[in-house]
């Protein structure tokens, strides 16, 4: 799934099996070139951060869907530990979930989470959403230079 | 006098009769003896002058003729006299003639010159010096010395002897007067100690006989009367005991009060009963409360300090348990008050205390069963959020891939399966409907209102402002009063709003344009708001049915819908401590009129 040098490196953050299937046909019916890595939990989002075990060699993503509700190590914790190191603060992070919990959404946007973005019913809007991120970040925002 | 004092009446009065007999008696005698001496003076100067006279006269010739022993022979004559002490004859030249000495008494020997003429008094004697005469010449001088003192012993010891007799006469007049006014004085006061005593001793009925109209009869009749009204008066007072007594007695509260020193003044059965029950010790007037409780340290501690409190002057109200064991284990409420006496001076504390255990334990057991109840509710409405929260995700599942089956594979279908593939993806949709409804359902009372101060004509506006595209697809004419500021929840105010009003538009009668009115009329201390329609309509069985959640009354071919609406206006109507009902006539129009309470201080 590596892409090449130029395309926009997404983590996907997703342990449900559906749902990465669902992301990665929206994005691929988007316009944007892109390479998408996928964990299934925080503790493996964590690994891939820091380009452990099997996880080595890897890109330092361009942006991150995060999930909320993983197992092992939550999407809260992940989210924590990214915005509290300084290596990886200035990596956009959009919050996809389920959740349309004032709580969550509070909490997540206090840990400095880019967006909250709640997973919309059918692939129709899904697509319509994904395609809106692609243009958001992709096109109109200027992300930060990449690092090594 | 100290002495006197003490002596009963009978003896004083023995004692005032006596002192004045004897102090009349002695003055009696004064008065006599002063009047005798003073007669029996001038008697015996007049007698002692006569006599004189008499030996003068026959003295005279002796005299002439110098025979001095006729002289002596005429003054021993006076021997008789039992006065005369001396009696002499001087010459005129001065020179005794003769003399006569009476022998025995003190006087010897007549003096050596008689003095001047005349008759005087010296020293207890009367001395008479008489001159001799005959025919005009002086042939010498009479002396005569008579002794006043002898005759006046003589005199007194007369007097004695009457003073005795006349002394006894008034002993024995005195005690007969004493019988008298014993009769008269001291019997009857007597009869009255003793009647007092009777009555001092709780025989009301005692009464003095009056026998006499004077000062004591008087006396006695005023005792009498008083001791009538004293019999009266004690008479109410102990019925008004008795009757207060039954009250206390009869009581099921426990009664008791103490005096300062910890000391049971009065107490009713109940509380003997109940401390018995609770301390094993039953309780005496005049028991201590420190002493009683000594065995059990703990509960004399607290005892001993809330009496302190009542017995300081304070009055409060406390709750306790008393009782180790679960059995004797009583709630007791307790009213604490202070007795003084008319003149405000604390004299000790009361206590009123009530069994309350049953009532404790009721109270305990409607807290727990609230409890239970709320536990329960929230646990409900955690457990319709959880569900219905964890349902959307493989609904979202269902949807999103039926979506993306279409969209990859639609060349490969045919219209068949197309359509059912869109009932599918249409079904999926509904349910989500269904699920947010839920979702909105149960956050009501799950997430607290939030109620502050809303102007409900803001609401009405913004509700009108969601709900622009059904009226004006409809052509709906949407009209309110002038509506009230209250206090509420501004989400769900606005949920209840749109819902009624959505509702209102939505079931309108086919070709008929909905009119919908929102009114409110003050009523007491609330608001009844109404919100009016001329759609189609509920018939009466269904008043009370549409309130309840997934309840509807149409297909969804004929007005879509999830049927979770009117559940939640109810809810949230609720949770605004009003009440919702409907009231409809088919065919015609509905009103929805629900109440919201009035702030307070507004018209």
């Amino acid at each position: 799934m590596t892409g090449k040098q130029s395309d926009l490196i997404i983590l996907l953050v997703e342990d449900n099996p559906g749902d990465v299937i669902l992301i990665k046909e929206a994005l691929h019916e988007g316009a944007i070139r892109h390479a998408l890595h996928v964990t299934e939990d925080g503790e493996d989002a964590l690994k891939f951060f820091k380009k452990k075990d099997i996880y080595a060699g890897m890109p330092r993503p361009d942006l991150i869907l995060l999930d909320l509700n993983l197992p092992r190590k939550n999407g809260r914790e992940v989210l924590a530990e990214i915005k509290s190191d300084p290596e990886l603060l200035s990596i956009p992070v959009v919050v996809l979930t389920s959740s349309e919990e004032e709580e969550d959404i509070m909490h997540s946007y206090s840990l400095h989470a880019n967006c909250y973005i709640s997973k919309p019913v059918g692939f129709d809007q899904f697509a319509a959403t994904m395609q809106s991120i692609g243009d958001f970040w992709f096109g109109l925002v200027k992300l930060p230079p990449r690092k090594a | 006098m100290r002495r006197f004092r003490h002596q009963p009446i009978r003896r004083k009065l023995l004692l005032i009769i006596l002192a004045t007999a004897a102090a009349s008696l002695i003055l009696f005698l004064i008065g006599i003896s002063l009047y005798e001496s003073a007669t029996y003076r001038s008697g015996l100067a007049r007698q002692l002058s006569g006599d004189a006279t008499f030996i003068a006269a026959n003295s005279a010739p002796p005299l002439a003729f110098r025979d001095k022993e006729t002289a002596r022979e005429i003054l021993t004559t006076l021997e008789a006299l039992s006065e005369i002490v001396v009696a002499a004859l001087y010459t005129p030249e001065g020179e005794i003639f003769a003399s006569f000495v009476r022998p025995g008494q003190p006087v010897v020997a007549p003096p050596p010159a008689p003095g001047a003429e005349g008759l005087r008094f010296t020293d207890g004697y009367l001395i008479i010096v008489q001159p001799v005469e005959q025919k005009g010449i002086r042939l010498g001088v009479l002396y005569l010395q008579a002794d006043l003192a002898a005759h006046m012993r003589e005199e007194l010891k007369r007097y004695g002897s009457i003073i005795l007799v006349v002394g006894l006469t008034a002993i024995g007049g005195a005690f007969l007067l004493l019988r008298l006014l014993q009769q008269m004085v001291s019997e009857p006061l007597l009869r009255l100690a003793k009647t007092a005593e009777r009555i001092a001793a709780g025989d009301h009925r005692a009464r003095v006989p009056v026998d006499s109209d004077d000062e004591i009869g008087q006396l006695a009749r005023s005792f009498n009367h008083m001791t009538l009204q004293l019999a009266n008066s004690l008479e109410r007072l102990e019925e008004s005991r008795a009757r207060l007594a039954g009250i206390i007695g009869g009581s099921t509260d426990l009664i008791a009060a103490l005096d300062r020193d910890f000391r049971f003044i009065a107490f009713n059965p109940a509380y003997q009963e109940a401390f018995a029950k609770i301390f094993k010790i039953r309780i005496k007037e005049g028991m201590s409360l420190i002493e009683v409780l000594a065995h059990r340290p703990e509960e004399q501690s607290w005892l001993v300090k809330t009496w302190g409190r009542a017995l300081n002057g304070e009055e409060f109200i406390i709750d306790r348990e008393f009782g180790s064991d679960d059995l004797e284990r009583r709630h007791v409420e307790m009213i604490y008050s202070s007795i003084r006496n008319q003149d405000g001076q604390l004299i000790g504390a009361s206590h009123i205390a009530r069994d309350i255990t049953r009532r404790k334990q009721v109270e305990n057991e409607r807290k727990r069963l609230i409890e239970d109840l709320a536990r329960s509710n929230r646990e409900l409405e955690q457990f319709a959020y959880v569900a219905s929260h964890d349902l959307q995700e493989p609904l979202r599942m269902v949807a999103s891939y039926l979506q993306l089956l279409e969209r990859k594979y639609r060349s490969q279908l045919d219209d068949k399966a197309i359509r059912y593939m869109d009932f599918a993806v249409e079904g999926a949709l509904r349910m989500q409907k269904l699920i947010e409804g839920l979702l909105a359902y149960s956050r009501i009372s799950r997430r607290g209102a939030e109620f502050k101060r809303i102007d409900v004509n803001h609401i009405f506006a913004q509700t009108v402002a969601n709900l622009t595209a059904a009226i004006n697809d409809t052509g709906a004419v949407v009209t309110r009063d002038d509506l009230p500021v209250i206090t509420g929840d501004e989400t769900q105010l606005l949920q209840l709003f749109q819902n009624l009003i959505g509702n209102a538009v939505k079931y309108r009668r086919p070709a008929v344009p909905p009119a919908v009115h929102v009114s409110v009329q003050r009523q007491e201390r609330e608001w009844i708001f109404g919100v009016h329609d001329n759609g189609i309509g509920i018939a009466s069985p269904y008043y009370e049915r549409i309130f309840l959640i997934f309840q509807r009354l149409h297909t969804r071919g004929e007005y879509p819908g999830t049927g979770i609406g009117l559940a939640l206006c109810k809810r949230i109507v609720e949770s605004h401590h009003g009440r919702i009902w409907v009231e409809s006539t088919p065919g015609s129009g509905t009103t929805f009129f629900f109440t919201i309470p009035a702030e307070r201080n507004q018209q």
